[in-house]
């Protein structure tokens, strides 16, 4: 086979040496080092500023095809709040963000959770809260107009932690675990932009990679304080959490796994563009 | 149907929540009475959602049932979306009935559903991504032109940056890819986005005036 018949090749050899490569790092891990960016560092210092026993709304709006670059960084985060004192308000925009929202809170407060003791002065889930970026709006205004039961059927009334948690005034600070729309575009225009500002309603965003550059003028302007960036933004948060909290750094393995695939991608890429010169230097047609 | 009902009743309701809503974003204060009040009017579009989602519900089975009976193009899709959407509908039915709960999701038998079918499925769906990818890049990026080049270095080093083997390999890989999402891509996004914000401004005043019509549906059916 020529170099120049290489740029026709067959997009299945493709998928299987991809397969074959993205696998053996989580086989074999390669235990690489992972680079601390600002954009994590920032959602970690802001987390790390909040008194204890501010109100954090933590709002599950993906659904399980992004689950492994946002669960993650959901998680990590739901944990560092817990450990830091912060009362939670959980809930999700996207119906099937719902389960995913409870089973990280069962992860991080117990597999017994609701039935913890802390729920309802400490914790709360609300589940999926309909009405899109409208009901994003109307939760921001009157929490209890959004919603009057809990995930579990529990008037909101009866919980005391929603007593003190009755409208964006009452937020400390807005994590947003998105993947599309409703997601934090919408947080920032009808919760932050209606109340008070960046100032007053702070927001961090854990997004898929592949959704943060459309968030980086919102982040330079400080409408998004700081962004988790996919699966690297997860493991790095996991990696500044097992410094300080011993919490477990479990992204390595997929991590490498990405850096596996991201170099073959590459290699695809300079190989591609062998073939096509050398077919173009002879005239043909790529 | 009278045009009065199909148009004029319709561009009138739009009009007059519209201005409402408007008043209430730019001149209520928030936990003003008046604002509570508009507050209780945006809850009513769950009334709505909930609404369309039952005329959805039937607009689906007639269009897939018709295909079906007809013996249209992939029929056999649509058997399966109309098995998929009345079993998932009884199952959480049955949820809500057996276990008293107030919501669906929250039933065991509908998250059973949720867990071993719908995340299999939509993960898998979405993991096909990172192939087609693979493929994509290996045949899109070329050195075409000097806008492909620039194209492909770019890529190139966010590939680099946003992965652990970069910055393994050189620490100026992070910082630069950083810098690439800080800067350039930052200033294209802002130029996308308030232009974006302009036509949803200028559409969003053509359908409170009436001039833009077209979610009513076609003028004549």
């Amino acid at each position: 086979m020529s170099l120049s018949s290489i740029a026709k090749i067959d997009r299945r050899y493709l998928y299987v040496l991809l397969f074959i490569f993205v696998t053996l790092p989580l086989l074999y891990p390669l235990k690489l080092p992972i680079p601390i960016g600002e954009h994590a560092k920032r959602v970690y210092s802001k987390t790390e500023d909040l008194a204890a026993g501010s109100i954090v709304i933590e709002s599950f709006d993906f659904g399980p095809s992004t689950r492994p670059e946002n669960f993650p960084q959901a998680k990590a985060h739901l944990f560092h709040v817990r450990e830091r004192g912060m009362k939670v308000v959980a809930l999700a925009f996207w119906p099937s963000g719902a389960p995913i929202g409870e089973d990280a809170l069962r992860q991080v407060y117990g597999s017994d959770f609701p039935n913890i003791p802390e729920y309802g002065t400490e914790v709360v889930y609300l589940g999926y809260v309909p009405g899109a970026e409208v009901g994003m709006q109307t939760f921001a205004d009157n929490t209890a107009t959004a919603k009057g039961t809990d995930h579990y059927g529990t008037a909101i009334g009866s919980l005391p932690l929603m007593q003190q948690c009755q409208s964006a005034a009452d937020f400390d600070l807005w994590a947003e675990w998105a993947s599309g729309t409703p997601g934090e575009q919408q947080v920032i225009q009808f919760v932050q932009g209606r109340h008070g500002g960046p100032s007053a309603v702070p927001i961090v965003v854990g997004s898929t990679a592949v959704s943060v550059p459309g968030m980086m003028p919102f982040y330079l302007t400080g409408q998004i304080y700081g962004i988790l960036n996919g699966l690297a933004g997860a493991g790095e948060y996991e990696f500044l959490l097992s410094i300080d909290y011993g919490y477990t750094y479990a992204q390595g393995p997929s991590l490498d796994a990405q850096s596996v695939g991201h170099v073959l991608i590459l290699l695809f890429i300079i190989i591609g563009n062998i073939g096509y010169l050398l077919t173009r230097s002879k005239g043909g047609k790529s | 149907m009278s045009l009065v009902v199909k148009r004029y009743i319709p561009l009138v309701i739009t009009f007059i929540m519209g201005i409402i809503m408007v008043i209430a974003t730019y001149f209520l204060a928030p936990g003003t009475p008046e604002r509570d009040a508009t507050t209780l009017l945006t809850g009513a579009v769950d009334v709505i959602v909930a609404t369309a989602g039952v005329i959805g519900l039937i607009v689906l089975l007639r269009h897939h049932g018709v295909n079906i009976s007809r013996r249209g193009k992939y029929w056999k899709y649509s058997t399966i979306t109309i098995i998929g959407v009345i079993l998932y509908l009884i199952v959480g039915l049955y949820g809500v009935a057996t276990q008293g709960r107030y919501l669906m999701l929250a039933s065991e038998h509908f998250a059973w559903v949720y867990n071993t079918i719908y995340t299999s499925m939509d993960a898998t769906i979405f993991s096909l991504l990172a192939f087609f990818i693979a493929s994509a890049a290996y045949r899109a990026f070329r050195l075409r032109s000097l806008e492909s080049s620039i194209l492909l270095f770019v890529g190139a080093l966010m590939l680099l940056g946003r992965a652990p083997i970069g910055g393994a390999t050189w620490s100026g890989f992070p910082d630069i890819s950083t810098w690439l999402l800080n800067v350039p891509n930052a200033a294209g996004n802002r130029a996308i986005t308030i232009g974006i914000a302009i036509g949803a401004i200028l559409l969003a005043i053509r359908q409170l005036m009436g001039v833009e019509r077209g979610y009513l549906g076609p003028e004549r059916s």
